[in-house]
């Protein structure tokens, strides 16, 4: 279990991360999003001892990251935001190395590092110079690293970053892998369609303080006091729009065309199926009626303001 | 050193991988390393031509001269195997996975250390065999203790090169800077201060001497002299040959090293690598 409880990270008077907290459960896939300069990577690289914090801390499985940096460190695969790989090195080379370090005896690493390969689709690349891998593979030779050693916790700074669409499509299939595996993963982006793929958790942060954090489906609810309904008229769009506002938990209604009208609604599925039989018994010609479905995109612009410190 | 830090800066240490990588890294051949590959073949060359050399005008060759290539060859060697220890390691930026594993900076510096110490050491007893040949059947007069102390002087110079460029290139961001700071500072230390001094004092052996105490160069030219029981200068005393000067650098060496360790607190602990922007928080 990962448990970050007020985590703060500051520079002079610059505040990175503003009393982070949150818990992780094992096999939790968490997106922790937020614009360049939120504080994600500074919190990322307080978890993995990178980083003091000026206050705070976390555990994960008991070991506090700064009473005990060296256990954490050995429970924990961090992947920064670029690759850090060596040149002149062999793939296998390149995971021999990191196995040692990790202490992996040395008569299970050749099946450590084949079984890793094998998760990152890399086996055929054995054999092959660090840098004359794709930078996909690269990425997932990262990936690969981190897993030598059958750490706890994934620490992943944006690890779609550059990536080709197909790329990308297999890291999110291997990440969500992990995370069936029982792994506790957390990886930031600010690409946010990718993380609501994979991710069963969430957390936005903004100028170092957390916005939000849940599952991503309560968040989006949490985030939203209101749905968005979207109507088609054959005609008459203006004068409906001026009806519904009229209406009982209607809170707002804007014919966007001739034929279309977006209105903000705060009852629920029984108010909602009330407010079509009106406009029907009005005889107003609806072709159309549904919900707008709010994504992580909508909630993360309606939370933060874009402000960087 | 205590059984606990031996065991963990040497015994215990998952960073004595350095070795095995700077093996890989410097001594591999075959394709995709064709640079190590055409390295390795002229470094064979020449040691041949050193050995064919060395049978062939044996006994003409005082071993003194040996020891003082091998001691020139360290010094080129020490700096270009280690500028990139650490300032390349933050270079291309794979320090900060190496600082998230579990292991701590002094067996950082202590497994990189040891692994150009492995490489100097095959120098070492490369060049110890022809050195050993021209000792058993040179002509001139070579005592025993004085090559043991060249020897030594030699070995622990090499040492103490290899501290000092892993230090400055734990201070350094880039290790082109790491690199020409090493080479600046034996210029200095070797070359150009003794120079200067020897132009200050006009020809002052005594302050020369002194000048030059350091640097290893002199230092087998003292031994020999005094191995022949000439004196270098009325300056110091014959004692302070050899012995005290190996002590000097591997004390020096083992100052540098702690420090470097030091230094890697020092650069991570935000005053160095403070982000200069918000945004790189």
């Amino acid at each position: 279990m990962l448990e970050v409880r007020n985590l703060r990270k500051q520079y002079g008077d610059l505040v990175a991360v503003n009393g982070v907290s949150f818990c992780l459960q094992p096999g939790d896939v968490f997106g922790f999003i937020g614009s360049n300069g939120a504080g994600k990577t500074t919190t990322i690289r307080m978890i993995s001892t990178l980083l003091e914090p000026t206050a705070g801390t976390a555990t994960l499985n008991g070991a506090d990251i700064v009473k005990d940096p060296l256990a954490v460190r050995s429970m924990i695969g961090y992947m920064p935001d670029f690759f850090g790989l060596y040149d002149d090195v062999k793939v296998w080379e390149y995971l021999d190395f990191f196995a040692s370090i990790y202490r992996v005896p040395r008569s299970q690493r050749g099946d450590v590092i084949d079984n890793v390969l094998q998760l990152t689709d890399l086996t055929v690349k054995k054999d092959a110079f660090v840098q004359s891998l794709s930078r996909g593979m690269q990425q997932r030779l990262c990936l690969a690293r981190c897993l030598v050693h059958d750490p706890a916790l994934l620490l992943l700074d944006e690890p779609a970053s550059g990536l080709d669409p197909r790329a990308r499509a297999e890291l999110k299939a291997l990440i969500g892998e992990l995370g069936k595996m029982g792994k506790i993963v957390v990886v930031s982006s600010h690409i946010l369609p990718e993380l609501a793929d994979f991710c069963n958790t969430v957390g936005i942060i903004e100028r170092g303080d957390l916005l939000a954090f849940g599952p991503v489906d309560q968040i989006v609810k949490g985030a939203h006091t209101t749905r968005v309904l979207e109507l088609r008229l054959l005609r008459e769009a203006n004068a409906s729009a001026r009806f519904m506002l009229d209406l009982p938990h209607v809170v707002a209604a804007q014919a966007t065309s001739e034929s279309l009208v977006c209105v903000d609604f705060s009852g629920d599925y029984e108010q909602q199926a009330e407010l079509l039989k009106h406009l029907v018994s009005e005889g107003f010609p609806v072709i159309g009626f549904r919900e707008q479905e709010a994504d992580l995109e909508d909630v993360f612009l309606r939370l933060t303001t874009g402000a960087v410190q | 050193m205590t059984t606990t830090s031996w065991k963990h800066l040497v015994t215990d240490n998952p960073m004595l991988v350095e070795i095995t990588r700077t093996r890989r890294r410097f001594m591999s051949l075959g394709a995709g390393r064709s640079v190590n590959s055409g390295v390795i073949a002229v470094l064979i060359m020449c040691y041949l031509g050193l050995l064919l050399g060395v049978l062939r005008f044996r006994e003409d060759i005082a071993p003194i001269g040996l020891i003082f290539a091998q001691t020139a060859i360290f010094t080129i060697l020490a700096p270009a195997l280690l500028h990139g220890s650490i300032a390349g390691e933050r270079e291309r930026r794979s320090w900060d996975i190496l600082m998230a594993a579990p292991v701590s900076k002094a067996q950082i510096v202590a497994g990189k250390f040891l692994g150009a110490l492995t490489v100097l050491g095959i120098g070492f007893a490369l060049f110890l065999f022809p050195t050993l040949i021209t000792l058993a059947f040179y002509r001139g007069h070579t005592p025993i203790v004085p090559f043991l102390g060249a020897e030594a002087i030699s070995a622990s110079f090499g040492i103490l090169l290899c501290a000092l460029t892993i230090f400055l290139s734990a201070r350094a961001r880039r290790s082109f800077m790491a690199l020409g700071t090493t080479l600046t500072t034996l210029l200095l230390t070797l070359l150009a201060i003794p120079g200067l001094v020897a132009t200050l004092t006009m020809g002052n052996d005594v302050a020369l001497e002194f000048a030059c105490y350091f640097n290893p160069f002199w230092a087998l030219v003292a031994l020999v002299r005094l191995s022949d029981g000439s004196h270098i200068s009325n300056g110091m005393p014959a004692l302070v040959y050899g012995l005290p000067q190996v002590a000097f650098y591997l004390g020096f060496s083992a100052i540098l090293l702690a420090w470097s360790i030091n230094t890697l607190i020092f650069a991570d602990n935000d005053v160095k690598f403070k982000p200069r922007k918000a945004s790189d928080a």
